[in-house]
């Protein structure tokens, strides 16, 4: 009898244990799932003004997905922003090698594009006079101003800025991010910011 | 440590944040679904826990427990049930105790007188 209790037992402990593993596990992939999906709009886009392309956008961010979910899982909520965006930067270093490499084999047969002249910024900031109606065609425009001005940035002055003004990492956190010195992030960003504010000028929204 | 801003920007950041937002708000429906299923691919990338290793180690938890229990109940020096039936004969023969408590005495005499 008492070996029949002392195997009930064993039986339930082993249950109970084995149930809390599974629990653990779904409470960490849904803690991951919600992570991703909170940040991967904003990756995307930031991966879309870096190669221009949203669908170069895409795979750099999917790879990134994948190899935060592979490799960082177990790794605490709080270290995933910035593992997740030293991935992602990363990838996109390696994808501007990459098309560098490229452009140059096409300059070198003639085949490369005449360099466009993307539109002026300062077109696209609304007016301030405008009417209400129109206010978000205006925000719109001046979102997309805002783009190309981050498009012409240096890679790393739009990676500072980009981590620091829209995601809110702080210095050492985007200096783990891009992978260099928090000196350089904060010569990288206060570039940026300078360029940027001379570029769409004070008509702002 | 944080960075020196100018106050204008201040104002400046906190538009272009606003406006990114916006735009991060504002993706095609495709693309959002592409990122969606992103989303889903990298999490069944995500590496599983061996579940498989717990019902083998369930089966051996349950074994050593067992065998504890039965080691834990078993006394080497526990009288078999019939040296138990003995001593109630002695107990209960009307004969004297003192006999059989010397009956180690009475048996080395025997002996002795048989050899001696």
């Amino acid at each position: 009898m008492a070996s029949v209790e002392a195997r009930l037992a064993a039986g339930v402990i082993v249950g109970l244990g084995s149930c809390r593993g599974r629990a653990e596990t779904l409470d960490q992939t849904q803690a991951l799932g919600r992570f991703l999906a909170g940040i991967e709009r904003r990756a995307f886009r930031m991966a879309q003004i870096a190669t221009g392309d949203a669908d170069e956008a895409l795979d750099l961010v999917q790879d990134a997905m994948l190899k935060l979910a592979e490799r960082y899982a177990s790794r605490t909520e709080a270290e995933w922003t910035p593992l997740f965006y030293r991935i992602l930067q990363t990838r996109i270093l390696d994808w501007h090698r990459r098309s560098k490499v490229r452009n140059r084999w096409r300059v070198w047969f003639g085949r490369g594009d005449a360099e466009e002249d993307p539109d002026d910024p300062l077109e696209w900031v609304p007016d301030q006079a405008a009417p209400d109606p129109a206010k978000q065609v205006a925000l719109k425009r001046a979102a997309q101003a805002l783009e190309e001005a981050l498009k012409k940035l240096p890679l790393r002055q739009q990676q500072a800025f980009l981590l620091r003004a829209w995601e809110e990492l702080d210095v050492a956190q985007t200096a783990q991010a891009m992978g260099c010195s928090e000196g350089s992030v904060k010569t990288h960003y206060s570039r940026a910011v300078h360029t940027l504010r001379q570029r769409l000028g004070d008509h702002w929204p | 440590m944080a960075v020196r801003t100018e106050p204008n920007d201040e104002a400046f950041l906190a538009s272009s944040k606003a406006l990114l937002d916006e735009r991060a708000r504002d993706l095609d429906a495709d693309v959002a679904a592409r990122l969606r299923q992103a989303r889903y691919r990298a999490l069944e990338a995500k590496p599983r826990p061996f579940f498989w290793l717990l019902p083998a180690g369930g089966v051996a938890a349950a074994s050593v427990a067992v065998l504890a229990v039965a080691l834990w109940f078993y006394q080497p020096g526990r009288p078999a049930p019939m040296q138990g039936v003995e001593d109630l004969e002695i107990l209960s023969s009307p004969e004297n105790l003192e006999l059989f408590d010397d009956l180690e005495f009475y048996g080395w005499l025997a002996e002795r007188d048989r050899t001696g």
